[in-house]
């Protein structure tokens, strides 16, 4: 797989969970529930790649981390966003939507209304 | 819920996860991080009545392969964290750094002192160490191909032309083999200009392109020497075009005169590149196949080709041992071809790096002594700083004790201390360095011009400062660690009540015995050295070479074939006659100049197996009156005379030695030989001359013989004047009679015989050179630490030192009691050096010419000098004491 796409794929995922954990603190498992009760299935995630990401972001400072107990009384470890990470989420979403509405443009075209290139 | 899922994450026993407890355990945390979102899932699906089985198996599915992204996220946090520890380190570093620079601030004598001790000592180890970094590690300045290699035929001599045909023929190993070779030519800028004498490199087909070389302007040539159209194009080195053209880039395409040949020069060689051998530095670069065009005379290459150092580019993949094993199979072949010439020879290949491999040995042995003697003027010096960090230790005790009082573990306070100790290395090692970079480039400047040194040839590399900056480390170890450990060990009850005594006094008078040692034999080496050098002056080398001019007469450099023996006796005959000049003669080789030829000699009718049986014999070419004009007595017979000629039948006049050992029961005169092998001409001994030295003053008398000049066809002679004249005046009367009999030959250098015998002696005043700058340094250094040491045990002692006056002890009591302890340990020092120079002395008398082991004179002389020295410095603290006031004194804390 070429390096691109990881990254695309990374950002996207990144975006989401920032998304997510701005509703406030939860762990892995309620982010990945979360994703999929929003996105009604589309997205297909494989929720182990969550954690990759989830401690990257934490290595960079975007979200912090706390242990507590989950609803069963097990260990779990909580995200929560952080002031950077709020930022990055609100950066990360503004050029997703860039990306979505430019693409969308041409998608939709129905003219080709720019002359071609005189060669 | 009925039954817990346990979800085996890790197969790790479960009593590890309490460890956790002790100190944060990241695996068993992730583990648990995954364990809750598995066991979430599965809980949430039995929820909606999925079986625990079935549950589990899509709560699997759902995440993924979690040994995958549990090793994908280890290495995510390991990456992390050992990020984070090298930046929590450095910070720990910086911030210690910063306390010791403080701590240095507010003691900058001790800071100064210490920093400029260490950085004497670096400055000298490393440049001698940028020494014999070019000399033996350096690879080719300026050859970018790689691997390259050196190609000698019997361990270290150059190829001759049949010998590179052969192997650049046959050799597989060889992607190129290449050689290079230097000789004076005469240059013209115009064909109508002066002449002047240049160095030309001739080099063979490849040489550019196999060894990498680059232009800086222009292009470089490649001429095959035998299919290739003679094209006359050369090459100028970088040197010769700025000194010679001022960097014209215009010179490119222009026409000028080589020998007497027109040439185009093609291009200027890149800058770093000089010649394929170290120390080599000639003007211009020609093909080789173009020398017999340029110094002409019908010669054929194989003529010419007898003396190329060779270099060459191994093939991909191939190791010197597979070259080398390729050799000795084409040296086989080579054998049946002509196995007169090559039933001896052996070929190998050999390190590219330093100077060639005919002084590589002698250049490793004498680097090896000189770093060690080196290295001891290092010691020296951390000898002295640790004596400093002693005293500074005990002056600290109680800052040190308040500090483990207040819980700063003994680890924390000897890095601390530590750290201290590198900033001194530190600043000492950066300002070493700086003073090496300025020596390197200053020793070029005052060695003699004939070793062809430019300003940056010893210049540091990489190697260079990699090597001080361990020097730095080492150092930092050598003098840190000892007063670190000391000061840390303290005893902290015992400093804060004040009734601590440090006990580094046993310390502090080792360490300055130990100076004292190694000073001492840093002083009786170089000395040693000295008298070496005198005796060799004094030495009678067994002729007369004060009042003798030379002059270097190369008939090749005319660039057409001459009646060579014709222009010699013209020029000899001229300069007999020269206003101040008493006798005149041609030699071959200038005894003791560094140049030397040898041959077999077989007597007539004695059976020898092989040429190589007959005892190797110095050789030389010498015309009529060579005897008379270096005052050589002939012992019997007679002198060259001019009916010597070609033609005549071929006579030798033979050393004394030769004589003896030749023909030991009878006259030697009359008798005949062979030269060189049993095949080889016959030739009748008409004189014998006294034994005279050759190559080293003072040697062994070895068989020589001499023959005569008329019979030989050599081209390059040096004429020898026996004269009242200066040689300035004998100069220009030379160049006079040279424009007459030879208009187109360069003036030719004109020396005093007395200077350029100065040579032989070069690589031994240069040692001891060396030698004498670090012994003065460690007298310099041993001093500073004496005096240090006096000081402190003054300091020390002030109390007891104004109880005693008060007690009515006299001034000169007082100054013996504390001279007394300073000439204990001096003098203990002393003792341990004068043995260790004797053991270099036995060492040295082996090496050294006139230098016995036991030299009386030096072993007492340089302790006795050493003693001054230490008196001296502790005279002026021991003074202040006996001086002082007992009662401020007995006040002293």
């Amino acid at each position: 797989m070429a390096d691109r796409d990881v990254d695309l794929i990374q950002g996207t995922l990144n975006v989401l969970i920032l998304k997510t954990l701005s509703w406030g603190p939860m762990n892995g498992y309620a982010v990945a529930h979360w994703v999929r009760q929003t996105t009604l299935g589309d997205i297909e995630l494989e929720e182990g790649a969550l954690y990759p990401a989830l401690h990257r972001m934490e290595h960079r400072g975007w979200i912090s981390a706390e242990w507590g107990l989950s609803e069963n009384n097990r260990r779990a470890k909580f995200y929560r966003l952080t002031p950077a990470g709020r930022k990055m989420l609100r950066e990360r979403a503004r050029s997703w939507e860039r990306l979505v509405t430019a693409v969308g443009r041409v998608l939709n075209a129905e003219t080709r209304e720019i002359a071609p290139v005189a060669s | 819920m009925s039954k817990t899922p346990n979800t085996p994450v890790s197969s790790e026993p479960k009593w590890r996860r309490y460890l956790r407890f002790i100190r944060p355990n990241a695996a068993a945390d992730l583990d648990d991080e995954l364990r809750d979102h598995l066991d979430s899932t599965i809980e949430a699906l039995m929820k909606d009545g999925w079986a625990f089985d079935a549950a589990r198996a899509e709560a699997l599915r759902r995440f993924g392969d979690v040994s995958r992204i549990r090793s994908t996220v280890q290495r995510i946090d390991r990456t992390h964290e050992k990020r984070q520890r090298l930046s929590t380190s450095l910070d720990a570093f910086i911030h210690d750094l910063r306390h010791a620079a403080r701590g240095l601030r507010r003691n900058p004598t001790f800071a100064i002192v210490a920093s400029l001790s260490i950085a004497l000592g670096v400055a000298a180890n490393t440049t001698v160490f940028s020494i014999v970094n070019t000399l033996l590690l350096r690879p080719i300045g300026g050859a970018h191909a790689g691997p390259l290699v050196h190609v000698y035929q019997n361990h270290h001599s150059p190829l001759g032309w049949r010998e590179i045909a052969w192997f650049r023929a046959n050799a597989r190993s060889f992607e190129y083999l290449v050689g290079e070779r230097t000789e004076a030519i005469s240059f013209r800028e115009t064909s109508s200009a002066e002449p002047e004498r240049i160095r030309a490199a001739f080099v063979t087909r490849g040489f550019f392109p196999g060894l990498g070389v680059r232009t800086a302007i222009g292009r470089s040539f490649d001429v095959d020497e035998i299919t290739g159209t003679p094209e006359p194009v050369v090459m100028l080195s970088y040197a010769f075009w700025q000194r010679r053209f001022a960097g014209d880039s215009s010179v490119i395409g222009r026409t000028i005169s080589l020998g007497s040949q027109p040439v185009t020069i093609a291009g200027v060689a890149a800058r770093e590149f000089r010649s394929s051998i170290l120390g080599w530095t000639s003007d211009v670069f020609v093909p080789f196949a173009i020398e017999p065009l340029l110094t002409g005379g019908g010669r054929t290459l194989d003529d010419f080709g007898g003396s190329f150092y060779m270099t060459a580019r191994l093939a991909r993949g191939a190791r010197p041992q597979d070259a080398n094993n390729e050799l000795r199979v084409l040296t086989a072949a080579l054998a049946r071809t002509d196995s007169a010439r090559y039933d001896r020879t052996t070929f190998r290949v050999d390190n590219v790096r330093g100077i060639n491999a005919e002084l590589r040995q002698f250049i490793t042995i004498a680097s090896v002594f000189l770093m060690t003697m080196v290295a001891m003027v290092l010691l020296i010096a951390c000898a002295n700083v640790a004596n400093l960090l002693l005293g500074r230790g005990a002056a600290r005790r109680m800052e040190i004790g308040v500090r483990l009082a207040l819980g700063v573990s003994r680890a924390r306070l000897m890095r601390l201390l530590l750290t201290e100790s590198f900033l001194i290395a530190a600043l000492g090692s950066l300002l070493g360095f700086a003073v090496a970079w300025i020596l390197v480039r200053v020793i070029p400047a005052v060695a003699p011009p004939e070793a062809g040194l430019d300003a940056t040839f010893f210049a540091p590399d990489h190697r260079v400062l990699i090597f001080t900056a361990a020097l730095c480390v080492i150092t930092t170890v050598l003098f840190g660690a000892l007063p670190a450990r000391r000061a840390a060990s303290a005893h902290v009850a015992g400093i804060i009540k004040g009734d601590d005594v440090a006990p580094t006094k046993r310390k502090r008078s080792a360490l300055l015995g130990f100076q004292t040692a190694l000073c001492v034999l840093l002083l009786v080496v170089p000395s040693l050295f000295a008298r070496s050098i005198a005796s060799m002056q004094r030495v009678d080398p067994g002729f007369t070479p004060q009042g003798v001019v030379d002059v270097s007469v190369d008939l090749g450099l005319l660039g057409h074939a001459v009646d060579t023996q014709a222009v010699f006796s013209d020029i000899r005959k001229r300069a007999s006659a020269l206003p101040g000049v008493t006798s005149a003669a041609l030699v071959a080789a200038v005894p003791l100049t560094g140049s030397n030829m040898e041959t077999r000699l077989l007597p007539e009718g004695r059976a020898i197996a092989s040429r190589f049986d007959a005892p190797s014999t110095y050789f030389n070419v010498v015309s009529p009156g060579y005897f008379a004009t270096l005052r050589i007595p002939l012992i019997a017979g007679r002198d060259f005379t001019d009916r010597d000629s070609r033609g005549a039948p071929r006579v030798a006049v033979i050393g004394q030695t030769t004589a003896r050992r030749l023909w030991p029961d009878d006259n030697a005169l009359g008798k005949r030989f062979h030269w060189g092998a049993s095949d080889g001409p016959l030739v009748e001994v008409v004189g014998v001359a006294r034994d005279a030295d050759y190559v080293m003053p003072g040697e062994a008398p070895k068989t020589t013989v001499y023959m005569p000049l008329a019979q030989e066809s050599t081209t390059k002679m040096v004429l020898q004047l026996r004269t009242t004249a200066n040689v300035a005046s004998v100069r220009r009367a030379v160049w006079d009679l040279l424009r007459e009999v030879a208009p187109t030959l360069p003036p030719p250098p004109v020396v005093a015989m007395t200077d350029e015998m100065s040579v032989t002696i070069l690589p031994v005043r240069a040692a001891a050179m060396f030698l004498g700058a670090f012994g003065g340094l460690a007298l310099l250094l041993a001093a500073a630490g004496i005096y240090g040491v006096a000081s402190y045990s003054v300091a020390r002692r002030t109390r007891e030192i104004g109880i005693r006056a008060a007690l009515g002890a006299t001034r000169r009591q007082l100054l013996a009691m504390v001279l007394k302890e300073t000439v204990r340990r001096v003098s203990a020092g002393a003792g341990i050096g004068v043995l260790l120079a004797l053991a270099a002395g036995i060492g040295l008398s082996r090496v050294l010419y006139g230098v016995r082991a036991v030299e009386p004179l030096v072993l007492i002389g340089v302790p006795a000098l050493i003693g001054v020295v230490a008196m001296v410095a502790t005279l002026a603290p021991a003074r202040r004491a006996a001086r002082s006031n007992p009662v401020t004194a007995i006040r002293a804390q």
